[in-house]
């Protein structure tokens, strides 16, 4: 990396770290990502999305890329990127979604990752060819499923309720193991947002997958259904930040999701 | 030839409809509606001594298990593969005799997500055991059977969310009900002993 894209990241960073509040920093980073970023992933987190589930992901702060950028730089040309972000995702109540973990926070618990769900709240996550439950009752979860970053599960709660996920981007690079013929409930590990079509750099890539391959997408209470075809998907289903889905793959298939701040 | 045909290639489907068939269901004896409790309790029987009538803790050794029969022809009851489950443990602190569901989650449980073999379409029936020794039917342990319940339909899609076994309509719970577990008391064995011993001796006369 020249020197230039680092002092050019670096008072970046250091106008973000003045930023505390959640609030400030969306009005803020909504208009920045008008203006020239150099984080491309950004620009398509500013979305809301006002459909089963309203979504806004901001990248808060790389004050860790910062310091470790200066600090490493000066003793070799090694250093760490902390991408530090978050993801909010709205449910109605007593209604199921389907969320995927888009950030890791460390423990990927439920309890960490839903810490304003209220009693009554439901998870349900996809484990040996069936949905096992955990039910929140007196302040605990019943079982305190750990759910990684690119894990989807079922959220249902008693009442309309906001969550935001709190976390590092889980690497410059990940991947959603899709197993041949395998139903799988998933998210993007890096949360990026689009079509099930797109493909490259900065996207789902779930172009990717090989023909006789499917999406499934949690809509009103039923499973929309897409197949993979002579290249083409049937219904080109979008996806959202948090927001998790089914993949079938018609081959054993690494879906590589690459994130480039360039 | 052909009908031997028709009718292998009929068996073939048949086989493969059934090994593929299944339903789902979450077994489990609590849920909340909203924020209101629902649930059905597992409490000590007649013959428990002071302990009669309390709800029973995961503290005690409790577990629950679950069978299932899609005649509900009685002998044709199956356990359901990984139905054991403990009694209901809040935040790591297990719950105890003389607590209740509401409080510290005694007498309830909530297990996982079980698979019902063979399972297409229609009603089936189970019944839920409770006992707190390794197994059910256990001798000197805790013991008890919920009564026959029957739910009309199971999910059979493993993708989407399954019922409990509850089967609740709002509040209103209409699949398993309360039920108690008793101890058999030594006297039950010895009279038990006794009887068989007199079956032995008649049949020997004879």
């Amino acid at each position: 990396m020249s020197f230039f894209g680092i002092f050019y990241r670096t008072s970046l960073v250091r106008r973000w770290r003045n930023w505390r509040c959640l609030k400030s920093v969306q009005k803020k980073f909504k208009k920045a990502l008008t203006v020239n970023l150099p984080f491309g992933i950004v620009p398509s987190h500013t979305v809301t999305y006002k459909q089963k589930m309203r979504t806004k992901t901001l990248l808060l702060s790389a004050a860790a890329l910062a310091a470790g950028v200066l600090a490493s730089q000066a003793q070799s040309n090694v250093f760490s990127a902390n991408i530090v972000g978050y993801v909010t995702v709205t449910n109605q109540a007593n209604q199921y979604v389907v969320l995927a973990n888009p950030l890791d926070n460390g423990t990927n618990d439920i309890t960490g990752l839903l810490p304003t769900a209220p009693n009554g709240a439901t998870v349900l996550v996809f484990q040996g060819g069936a949905l096992q439950t955990s039910l929140k009752n007196k302040g605990n979860w019943s079982q305190n499923f750990v759910v990684p970053p690119g894990v989807g599960f079922f959220y249902k709660s008693p009442s309309d309720g906001t969550n935001t996920f709190v976390g590092n981007v889980a690497g410059m690079s990940n991947g959603i193991p899709a197993a041949n013929n395998i139903l799988e409930l998933v998210g993007s590990p890096i949360p990026f947002s689009g079509t099930i079509s797109d493909i490259g750099t900065n996207t789902l890539n779930l172009g990717v997958l090989p023909n006789g391959s499917q999406i499934l997408k949690f809509v009103n209470g039923a499973l929309q259904t897409s197949l993979k075809n002579k290249g083409n998907w049937s219904t080109n289903l979008s996806i959202s930040p948090g927001e998790g889905f089914y993949v079938k793959s018609g081959a054993d298939t690494n879906v590589i999701q690459i994130l480039n701040l360039q | 030839m052909k009908k031997a045909l028709v009718a292998a290639i009929l068996g073939i489907a048949l086989n493969v409809a059934s090994s593929h068939g299944q339903g789902y269901i979450a077994f489990q004896s609590y849920d909340l509606v909203g924020q209101t409790p629902i649930f059905s309790g597992v409490t000590y029987g007649p013959g428990s001594g002071a302990k009669t009538g309390q709800y029973v803790g995961a503290a005690s050794g409790f577990k629950a298990d679950l069978l299932y029969s899609l005649t509900g022809a009685p002998g044709s009851f199956t356990l359901a593969s990984g139905s054991q489950t403990s009694f209901y443990v809040n935040g790591g602190v297990q719950s105890s005799d003389g607590g209740s569901p509401t409080t510290d989650g005694a007498g309830i449980f909530i297990g996982p997500t079980l698979i019902i073999p063979g399972y297409t379409s229609g009603p089936v029936s189970f019944i839920t055991e409770a006992y707190n020794g390794s197994s059910y039917g256990q001798q000197g342990f805790y013991n008890g059977q919920s009564a026959v319940y029957t739910i009309s339909s199971l999910q059979t899609n493993p993708a989407l969310p399954a019922g409990t076994t509850l089967n609740n309509t709002g509040t209103t719970v209409n699949g398993m009900q309360p039920f108690v577990v008793t101890v058999p008391e030594p006297s039950i064995f010895a009279l038990a002993g006794l009887g068989a011993a007199g079956l032995m001796a008649f049949r020997r006369k004879k």
